[in-house]
Parts: structure tokens; C-alpha cells; sequence
């Protein structure tokens, strides 16, 4: 028996529309492979064991945006949730660090905390629980710099969704960390050992010039032939120098500093991990739901806009009344369908608003819920920041008197 | 009218003693705020560093060399004989007070010691280490405010999980479409809980472990056989999370808390195979 063409477009089109339909809105989620930061399988020597200061993010929050509330929301972007997880990446990335073993203290620290061996800066693309971008820049103490604003982005690992403990366990970026940490590796084992230990050695003396730079201002220059030009040092202070033993006192102090800073925001991140774990595993599912209901909704407008049009439009082709009738039958239900088709769209476009508007409610929540926690971490930061540059004047002065002294001859007494 | 002449006279010299005199006298105090009174600085750096020690309260008074009075309360020697007037030159020992507070004495001291450039290393040393001890103590406060607060925010977590695990009758179903949440409870606050809960009660974890740990079971999953019930499994394909989990059971000795990190292994292997 012959089938009649236009039928036989007709369920070649819709065949064709189911497939896509179903092709669009079927999207398996699977935990996602793990990958590890590397561990050290060896003993670091001090000397090449460099210190890594985790600056505070930059929340990534676009200039041209900063006072649309409602444009920010579009993207996703709140704020002062931005500035919490500012705060709370950096921890994350710490730990990861961390617990690799490759590295000296690692601490999280404000901007203004400099003169350190490695110091990481991080701005934020894009932060939901389905998705996380970082650009990252690592720099050493002599001026190399290590990532140049490097991308890393990844989605969520739902195997930390799972449970409590397992998200407790790990985070659901934690391969975007451990990705980092393993360039920051690959980066440091491109340098020999003698660039890693003048690497200590420059933040040591840059911050013996900073402190006193009469006396110990000149052991470190700007080598102009490389590219870009790195600090070198070009000679070493004598062990038994006073000036610089005074000086690695101080220097002490200032690692409790930056271990009081860092504490700040460990506890900082503990405070806001339970509740910022929930909202991640709830906004994921919110994020998700949105994506998926827009995806079919896209697909089934378009689908249905065009099932109705073919119905329309595709031209009669037959030639007897059971085969017009038939075709009859078949416009009607291509029309039907396509107009079902496009207003289960549009149905699906709702549920994506309110999926939306159910994960900014949960951004706005969780954005009053930090908001404070935030303000006293910066303001405890900004406290000790401020009363140890105070502290660091008056040392200043101090040491410089020390040197005055020292110029005195030996039997010049007055 | 000679004997009024004379007798002024001897007024005027009397006054000027006395003017004299008041003006030491004054040269020898500064507000601890660190300005000096003008009596007896005639160096405008012996003063003003002098002001500088007393207001930064740190010890940063500076030996210049200059006048008396100022320069006195910041701590520096200034050498006898360069003041305007009869002020201090106050031992170093006692020039300073550790928060820089001036200690004018008010009494005329003209033979100063001379100090070596060894004292006067000395000397800075002796600020150095003061305000050092200084720091490390503020930094120790710091610390230990830190740490109390960390400490009783695991405490109060630790409280709204149990009395939420208490209410609960058990793990939430939600719906087919959401992702399996397990409400356990999570390693920290099981273990900030225990810590909470013998505090309070006084009673260290000690015998009917199996009793504790199956009552514990039963709170937080609501109802079960606990960790003896389910069989461990083994460590052989362990990642690095299972691998901690299993290290942390397997180290503690708690019972009670033992019991529950095993249950976190279990749990995590189970859900990393099914993944």
C-alpha cells in the first residue's frame, strides 16, 4: 500500500520534533571524575619550601553594573554574596594547598599583605552552585609571574550534593581548586633550586628594605636585562648583622599577623560553610530546574511554532476525498499539536521564571545572612591591619635610630 | 628715696630667681597626650620629639640631643647643659614608662651620664623587646578572642543540629526528582557536639559504648542498626576523602564519636560506588 506523501512528511516532522524535544530536555548528571591536587612524595627542603599568601578575592562584580540591582540579579550576581565568597574561595583554595604538603604556610590575607614568597590573586567570573569560574594570577616575591589570569571553571560535583558529610568532605568545585594548585606545582618545579631559595631570600630583604632601608636597602635590585624585570638579590647581609636580626624579630610578628588574619577568615568561612553549602546544593537544583525548563521551553516553542506553520503551509498534494480527508485530519492534528506544543513553551518559560525567582530569593537570603559576617571579618581585618602598620612606623623609626647609633664611632663618645 | 630704689631692685632680682626657677620647673613635665609644655624646651626637635614618644605610647622618643623638657619625656638623654633652662635630664631607666607617658621630675640635674653607643644600642634594644612583648601579646589576645569565638560558634552549631535532629522523626524523602540528601550529621559538629554534651553533663564517654552508640544511631538517622549492623567495607580503592575518613575512625577513640566516623566512611563509599 501506498503512503501518501504528505503524511509521510508530516510524521518525518514530528518524528523529527520528538527526537529534538527529547534530545533538548534529557541531560544526565553524573558526579564528576575527581581530580586531586598532587601530594609531595618527598621532603621539601626549607630553603625551596615557599610561603603562599591566598589574597582575599576580587568579587567580580562589573563596573558599568554596580548600582542595577536587577541587571546583577540577571546574571546571577548578588553583591554581597559575591563578597562573602570573596572571602570564603580563598579558603577553599588554601586548603587545597594546603593539604598537598608542597607549599610553606599558606594563609589567607587582605591585599595589603605583602613581601610574601607566592601571593595569589583570584577574581570571580562566575559563582552558582551549578558553576564556578575563577581568573587566577600567581606571583612570586621576585616579580615571575607564575599564572597570568588564568581561567579555571568547572560545574558542580553532585557527589558533594549527596549528603552533608560529603559536601562537609569536599567541595563541589574542589576539582577547579585542585586544578589550581597542580599549575601552581607544575609552575614551581619549572624553577631550580637556586630561583626558588632567592625567591624566599627577596621577600626577606624586601621586606629588611621596607622595614629599614638605610640599612638594609641595597641587597635587592631590579634586574632590568630580564623579561619581565626580577628582583635580584645582589648580596647577602652579614649573619651576625644587628640590624637584620632586629629585623627577622619583627618579621616574626608579622607572620602572627598574617595567622591572625587568616583566622579571621578561617572562621569566617566555618561560620558561613553549613548555610552556604545548603544554598549552593539548593541552588543547584533551582539553577538546573531554570536551565532545563528554558531549554524545553525554547524547544517547544520553536517546535510548535513550526508544526503549526508546516500544517499550514506545506501544500496539498491529494488526489482523491480519502486521501484529502485524510490529509484534512492530519492538518488539524499538526496544528493542534503545534499549538500544544507552543503553549507547553511557554508554560515551560514560567516554571523558568519562577525557578529564577526562587534561586534569587535564596541568593537574597543567604546575602542578608552574610552580610554582617562579612563586615566584622573586614572590620576585624582592617583593625589589626591598621594598628600593625602603626606598630611597623613606629619599628621603623626604632631601627633607624638603631642604625644612627650604629654610625657612632667607636671611641666617638661625646 | 634710695631705699625704695634698692628695694626694688632686690624685688626685681627676687622675681627673676623666681621666674627663672618656675620655668625649669615646667620644662620638666609634658602631657602624656605628648605635648610638651614650653617651659624649658629650647629645641624645637628635643620637643617635638618628645611629644612624638608620649602620644605614640610606643617608646619611640628619639635621642636628639635637643632640649630638656621635651625631649626628657620621650626618653632620650639629652646631654646636660644643651637645656635653656635647669630641666631634666632623667635617667634612662626612668625616663621611660613602658606606654611612653612623660615623667618630668621637675628637679635640676647638670652632670648627665655618658652613654656608649653600646648603652645607647642597649637602650633601643630595650624598647625593641618592650614593644615587641607588647605586640605579642595584643596578638595573643587576638588569637585567643579568635579562637573562643570559633569555639562557640562550633558550640552553638553543634546545639541547633542536635535540637534539629532531635525533631526530626527522619531523613528527608523529598521528591524523586531532587537529589538523595542524606541528613546525617556532619564530622565537626558530631564531634563539637560531644565535646558539648559531656561539658555539660560531666560524664566522660566511658562505659555502654555499644549502648551510646546505638542510641546515638538511632537520633540520627531515626533508627537503625548502627556501623556493628552494616559491614565495613574495605579500604583497598579508597580515595583520598574515604582514605581521611577511614584514618580518622580508625585513630579515634571515642566510642561514641568512633561509631559515627565509620558511619561517615560507610556512607561516603557507598555513595561514591552508586556515583
Amino acid at each position: 500500500m501506498k503512503r501518501h506523501p504528505f503524511i509521510v512528511r508530516l510524521t518525518a516532522l514530528a518524528a523529527l520534533a520528538g527526537v529534538l524535544l527529547s534530545g533538548c530536555v534529557v541531560q544526565e548528571t553524573r558526579p564528576l571524575a575527581k581530580i586531586e591536587a598532587r601530594q609531595a612524595m618527598q621532603v621539601i627542603p626549607d630553603a625551596q619550601r615557599l610561603d603562599v599568601v591566598v589574597h582575599t578575592f576580587d568579587p567580580g562584580i562589573p563596573e558599568q553594573l554596580a548600582d542595577n540591582e536587577d541587571a546583577l540579579a540577571k546574571k546571577r550576581i548578588y553583591p554581597e554574596l559575591r563578597g562573602a565568597e570573596a572571602r570564603y574561595f580563598p579558603v577553599v583554595l588554601r586548603n587545597t594547598l594546603e593539604s598537598s604538603a608542597q607549599w610553606g604556610a599558606v594563609r589567607v590575607a587582605p591585599e595589603s599583605v605583602q613581601f610574601v614568597d607566592l601571593a595569589v590573586h583570584g577574581t570571580i567570573i562566575e559563582a552558582t552552585g551549578k558553576r564556578l569560574e575563577l581568573e587566577i594570577t600567581a606571583r612570586d616575591a621576585a616579580g615571575r609571574v607564575w599564572l597570568d589570569g588564568k581561567r579555571y571553571e568547572g560545574d558542580a560535583d553532585i557527589g558533594s550534593y549527596k549528603t552533608d558529610a560529603s559536601l562537609k568532605a569536599r567541595d563541589p568545585f574542589q576539582n577547579v581548586y585542585s586544578r589550581i594548585a597542580n599549575d601552581l606545582l607544575e609552575a614551581r618545579n619549572a624553577l631550580d633550586a637556586a630561583a626558588l631559595r632567592e625567591v624566599r631570600q627577596v621577600a626577606q630583604l624586601s621586606f629588611a628594605a621596607d622595614l629599614a632601608p638605610e640599612a638594609l636597602g641595597g641587597y635587592v635590585q631590579e634586574d632590568k636585562t630580564s623579561k619581565p624585570a626580577l628582583k635580584r638579590v645582589v648580596r647577602l647581609p652579614a649573619t651576625n648583622d644587628p640590624v637584620a636580626q632586629r629585623v627577622e624579630r619583627i618579621r616574626e610578628r608579622d607572620a602572627g599577623v598574617i595567622d591572625t588574619l587568616d583566622g579571621y577568615y578561617t572562621g569566617f568561612s566555618e561560620q558561613m560553610q553549613q548555610a552556604y553549602g545548603d544554598f549552593r546544593r539548593t541552588s543547584y537544583d533551582e539553577i538546573d530546574k531554570e536551565d532545563r525548563a528554558r531549554s524545553s521551553a525554547r524547544t517547544r516553542t520553536v517546535l510548535g511554532a513550526a508544526a503549526v506553520l508546516a500544517a499550514i503551509l506545506v501544500p496539498s498534494s491529494c488526489n482523491s476525498q480519502s486521501s484529502c480527508d485524510l490529509e484534512s485530519v492530519a492538518r488539524y492534528a499538526g496544528t493542534a499539536g503545534g499549538i500544544a506544543g507552543f503553549l507547553s513553551g511557554l508554560q515551560k518559560y514560567a516554571d523558568a521564571r519562577t525557578h529564577a525567582q526562587a534561586f534569587g530569593e535564596l541568593a537574597r537570603s543567604m546575602q542578608s545572612e552574610v552580610a554582617e559576617q562579612v563586615v566584622d571579618v573586614e572590620g576585624r581585618s582592617l583593625r589589626l591591619t591598621g594598628s600593625a602598620d602603626e606598630q611597623y612606623r613606629q619599628w621603623r623609626e626604632m631601627l633607624r635610630d638603631y642604625k644612627a647609633e650604629q654610625a657612632v664611632p667607636v671611641n666617638g663618645e661625646p | 628715696m634710695k631705699l625704695p630704689l634698692i628695694t626694688t631692685l632686690a624685688c626685681a632680682l627676687v622675681l627673676g630667681a623666681c621666674a627663672t626657677t618656675s620655668g625649669g620647673g615646667g620644662g620638666g613635665s609634658s602631657s602624656p597626650g605628648g605635648s610638651s609644655s614650653p617651659g624649658g624646651s629650647t629645641s624645637p626637635d628635643g620637643g617635638s620629639d618628645g611629644g612624638t614618644g608620649g602620644g605614640t605610647g610606643g617608646g619611640t622618643g628619639r635621642s636628639t640631643g635637643g632640649g630638656s623638657g621635651g625631649g626628657s619625656s620621650g626618653g632620650s638623654s639629652a646631654p646636660a647643659g644643651s637645656a635653656g633652662g635647669p630641666g631634666t635630664v632623667a635617667p634612662p631607666d626612668t625616663a621611660r614608662t613602658s606606654d611612653g607617658d612623660a615623667q618630668g621630675t621637675g628637679t635640676a640635674q647638670t652632670e648627665a651620664p655618658v652613654r656608649t653607643p653600646d648603652e645607647q644600642r642597649a637602650e633601643v634594644d630595650r624598647q625593641l623587646d618592650a614593644s615587641l612583648d607588647k605586640f605579642d601579646e595584643e596578638l595573643r589576645r587576638e588569637q585567643q578572642r579568635n579562637a573562643e569565638q570559633r569555639d562557640a560558634r562550633a558550640a552553638n552549631a553543634a546545639g541547633a543540629v542536635a535540637d534539629a535532629l532531635g525533631d526530626e522523626d527522619g531523613p528527608d524523602d523529598g521528591d524523586g526528582n531532587e537529589l538523595n540528601r542524606d541528613r546525617a550529621g556532619d564530622l565537626r559538629s558530631d564531634g563539637a557536639r560531644e565535646t558539648a554534651r559531656t561539658g555539660e553533663s560531666g560524664n566522660a564517654a566511658g562505659g555502654g559504648a555499644d549502648a551510646q552508640g546505638e542510641q546515638s544511631e538511632g537520633s540520627l538517622v531515626g533508627g537503625g542498626g548502627g556501623v556493628n549492623a552494616r559491614e565495613i567495607p574495605s579500604g583497598a580503592d579508597d580515595d583520598i576523602i574515604a582514605r581521611r575518613l577511614r584514618k580518622a575512625a580508625e585513630d579515634e577513640t571515642d566510642p561514641e564519636l568512633k561509631e559515627k566516623l565509620w558511619k561517615e566512611y560507610i556512607d561516603y563509599k557507598e555513595n561514591t560506588q552508586r556515583g
